[in-house]
C-alpha cells in the first residue's frame, strides 16, 4: 500500500515531469493475483481443473511472472501440484 | 487432535468384495487407534497419467478423519505391507470441509 501512495504523490507534485521522456508509465502493466480475489477457487490437490491452468503442456509449473499469482499463493500452488502429480491425477 | 486426509490407490484388478473389505479394514483401524472417521469417499476407477508398477488405472479411496500421531503411524505401517495398495498420501489440515466433493460418481 505504501508504494502506491508514493506513486500518486510523485505524479501530483511534479506536474512538469509529465513531459519528460524518462517518466515511467507505472500501474498500467500490473494485474491483480487471480487466486487472492474474493470468492477465489480453493487451491487443493483434489481440485484438478484449477491446477491444470498453471501447468504447461509438458507438465512444468508456469512461473508467477507470467501468471501474476502472488508469492504466497504460488508457494501453495507448487505444493499442491506436486501432491497431485504424486497421486497421478495430473 | 488434528484433521487428516488419507487417499489410497488400489490395484485395478481387484474384485468389488475385496474393495469393500479394504474400506472396512481401514475404517476399523482408524477408529480403534484413538481416531475418528468423519467421511469416506469412493472416487472409483480413474486413469493414471503415468504408470505405477505396470498399472494404468486404479481405484481411489479417500478418508477424512480426526486423530493424532499414533493413528498416522499405524496407517503407514499397514499400507506398506498391504499388497493391494499401490500408493498412499496423508495430508494434515487445520480445518476440514466435508461438504465439497471434487470427484463425484458419474455413471
Amino acid at each position: 500500500m505504501k508504494r502506491k501512495n508514493n506513486k500518486f504523490k510523485k505524479k501530483n507534485t511534479n506536474s512538469l515531469n509529465k513531459l519528460s521522456l524518462f517518466q515511467k508509465n507505472d500501474g498500467r502493466l500490473s494485474r491483480k493475483c487471480p487466486l487472492s480475489v474474493k470468492n477465489a477457487p480453493v487451491v487443493d490437490y483434489k481440485n484438478i481443473n484449477i491446477l491444470k491452468k498453471y501447468i504447461s503442456d509438458n507438465g512444468k509449473i508456469i512461473s508467477s511472472k507470467i501468471t501474476n499469482v502472488s508469492l504466497n499463493k504460488q508457494r501453495k500452488l507448487t505444493r499442491e501440484i506436486k501432491r497431485a502429480k504424486y497421486l497421478r491425477l495430473i | 487432535m488434528a484433521f487428516y486426509e488419507n487417499t489410497l490407490i488400489l490395484r485395478q484388478d481387484l474384485e468389488q468384495t475385496k474393495l469393500s473389505d479394504v474400506k472396512d479394514k481401514y475404517n476399523e483401524l482408524i477408529n480403534n487407534s484413538s481416531g475418528k472417521v468423519l467421511k469416506i469417499e469412493e472416487w472409483g476407477l480413474i486413469n493414471l497419467s503415468k504408470k505405477i508398477k505396470k498399472f494404468n488405472k486404479g481405484f481411489f479411496l479417500h478418508f477424512k478423519f480426526e486423530g493424532n500421531k499414533v493413528t498416522v503411524e499405524e496407517i503407514d505401517k499397514k499400507t506398506n505391507l498391504d499388497s493391494s495398495i499401490i500408493r498412499s498420501l496423508i495430508v494434515k489440515y487445520k480445518k476440514l470441509d466435508t461438504d465439497s466433493e471434487f470427484f463425484k460418481k458419474s455413471k
